[in-house]
């Protein structure tokens, strides 16, 4: 039970650093980018890969082998993958396209990568993925006490994050960015490139997805195509609107309810009827729950301020940004 | 590897059941200008009500009008108790389109709990291909492609000569000057959707047909071959969308065919990218996807 518990720890801060990154790009720049889970493929494949030691030692493996660098370059290294990867996307799609087609461009874009890396046994071994991959603390204690060093580690990472992400939004630039997600023609007439500043909201987005993808890889030792299909997305978009999108609390707490709560709270529905049930039933209560949460609270459940993170915490009552009020004044005409 | 008359054939086939989904979903974006996401389980739904009603003894053909019913009766449902209310409210399509998420995980998950989610079949039996001129095609894959045309047909007579048909094609053009001539554009708006339904659910039957074994995704993984050929044809072009169906449809399985099978989806989203970059209003000019 305390390894169970300690596993808890680390997927519930690995799944914090997902959903950060997620609500950074769509909470506070308004991406829909609706494979995230791409580049959070890329990150735990180039996280593997560099940690693996060449593939004679694993027999019936075949994969890319660059080398092996220690940890955590080989994690940071996911991210830089992936970070490039949102680049090349951004390049392709990000200029021009409403919001709603970018999120069928970006699903195009990701099943191309599914097919793609799991028709290629050369790259990451096709449809059978990758498994073995060591973590840093293998075998220095207890499996539990294994467990709670591996998550030490990831809290780093997720200090990082917060502490990065923090910086940029209390920042101008963080302004523009969410100047841009409420309204981007605005932005450009007063003569900022909208493009650029969506463009490296991306690239950074994806970077984190990298990391965290990376670090997810090496918790669960194993990757494969089946762990990046599209509803992988759907559920970290889940987290950000349950929690709140553009604000690094909320984030955490979606992570912990949806991810990490739900997946781990139907475990111990008893077993009854076939296998797949209590996974359906998981998708059905995260499907029902992001449209409750779109109709009786948009703003989810911690809501946005203006200003700082730590406003809640010091008296800094900015106004309360409302998501359905600017819905309301947009679609006035809600055919344009 | 199949003869080239031979993919072409089974092309026309896909070309069919894709023309009537895209045809649904073109008019239901063209009306409502949000992406619903669920419209592929809203496919799935009906190859699933079909089942049940072909375990109950009714015969194929009955089966698929009580799925269109259906998948009618659902989606109608769906629009005045969820989509509706939040259109009056003012919701952002963002809102909308995550809605549509949430109701595509949610009805996944209720298909798979109601039907299970192992392979099921309507245990049509096997048939010997038959030559018709250039083409080898099964009798059931014959009849496919009939019903699709008329069924297309149907809606293009409906679309162009009835009053309903008129009046939704003056909304899809311009919704204000619509409401302004006294269409009344709520209930118009709820017929558009139970309209869709039944063509969704036409069009689940058919793929299930197609494809013999299904499983409760099998719909999801046709939404983007939808979206590639709505966005090819042009959105709210429902001609545009036949033609789009014939592009995609028939490329797909000469690329299967002649290029490399595991990589004909990838080829569609390519060319969906592509479309979506170089010709966003698609090829036939309709409504434009840029901001």
């Amino acid at each position: 039970m305390s390894y169970y518990l300690s596993s808890l720890v680390v997927l519930f801060v690995i799944q914090s650093i997902l959903v950060l990154g997620l609500s950074f790009g769509y909470g506070t720049v308004g991406l829909l980018n609706f494979t995230y889970i791409t580049f959070v493929a890329i990150g735990a494949y180039v996280g593997a890969i560099f940690t693996l030691g060449p593939p004679a030692a694993h027999s019936g493996f075949v994969y890319l082998y660059l080398g092996t660098l220690p940890w955590p370059i080989n994690v940071l290294l996911g991210g830089v993958a992936a970070a490039i990867g949102g680049a090349l996307v951004s390049i392709a799609i990000l200029r021009g396209l409403r919001s709603d087609y970018l999120a069928i461009a970006t699903v195009s874009a990701g099943f191309i990568f599914y097919t793609v890396i799991g028709d290629n046994r050369s790259i990451f071994n096709g449809w059978s993925g990758l498994y073995g991959i060591p973590n840093p603390v293998q075998g220095i204690s207890s499996p539990a006490g294994e467990q709670l060093a591996f998550a030490g580690l990831c809290c780093i990472f997720l200090i990082l994050t917060l502490v990065a992400l923090t910086l940029i939004r209390r920042s101008p630039v963080g302004r523009t960015l969410r100047a841009i997600r409420d309204d981007g023609a605005l932005v450009e007439a007063l003569g900022r490139n909208v493009f650029v500043f969506r463009f490296w909201a991306l690239v950074g987005s994806c970077f984190i997805a990298g990391v965290g993808g990376a670090l997810l890889g090496e918790y669960a030792s194993a990757f494969s195509p089946t762990a990046f299909l599209p509803p992988e997305t759907f559920i970290l978009f889940a987290a950000v609107i349950l929690g709140g999108r553009g604000n690094n609390w909320g984030a955490l707490l979606g992570a912990a309810i949806v991810p990490v709560g739900i997946a781990e709270a139907t475990r111990y529905l008893p077993q009854i009827g076939d296998t797949t049930l209590i996974q359906d039933l998981r998708g059905g209560l995260i499907g029902i729950g992001l449209i409750v949460i779109i109709i009786f609270r948009p703003q989810g459940l911690i809501a946005e301020r203006a200003g700082s993170i730590l406003s809640p915490l010091f008296g800094r009552h900015d106004a309360v940004l409302r998501p359905e009020e600017q819905g309301r004044s947009k679609s006035a005409t809600p055919r344009s | 590897m199949l003869h080239l008359s031979q993919a072409i054939g089974y092309g026309l086939v896909t070309a069919g059941i894709l023309g009537l989904a895209a045809a649904g979903l073109s008019l239901q974006v063209s009306v409502t200008n949000f992406i619903n996401f669920a419209y592929g389980d809203f496919v799935a739904l009906g190859g699933y009500v079909a089942l049940t009603a072909k375990s109950h003894g009714l015969n194929m053909y009955i089966s698929t009008i009580v799925a269109m019913a259906g998948v009618a009766l659902f989606s109608w449902m769906i629009y005045r108790s969820l989509y509706g209310p939040l259109r009056r409210r003012g919701s952002h399509v963002i809102a909308l389109l995550i809605v549509s998420l949430g109701l595509s995980l949610a009805l996944e998950s209720l298909i798979s709990i109601v039907w299970s989610s192992t392979q099921q079949t309507y245990g049509l039996s096997a048939q010997a291909p038959l030559h018709l001129g250039p083409f080898l095609m099964t009798s059931v894959q014959l009849e496919i492609l009939i019903f699709a045309i008329v069924a297309l047909g149907l809606l293009d007579l409906f679309l162009r000569f009835t009053k309903v048909g008129k009046a939704m094609r003056a909304m899809s053009c311009n919704m204000d000057l619509a409401r302004a001539s006294g269409i009344a554009t709520d209930q118009m708006t709820e017929v558009v959707w139970a309209l869709m339904g039944a063509l969704a659910g036409l069009a689940g039957v058919m793929l299930a047909i197609t494809i013999s074994a299904f499983t409760p995704s099998y719909g999801f993984t046709f939404l983007f071959l939808i979206f590639a050929v709505v966005i090819i044809g042009g959105i709210g072009r429902i001609y545009g969308a036949l033609v789009g169906a014939l592009i995609i449809g028939v490329g797909l399985s000469i690329a299967q065919a002649y290029i490399a099978a595991q990589y004909a989806d990838a080829i569609v989203f390519a060319i969906l990218i592509g479309t979506l970059l170089v010709r966003p209003e698609g090829i036939f000019g309709g409504r434009l996807v840029s901001e």
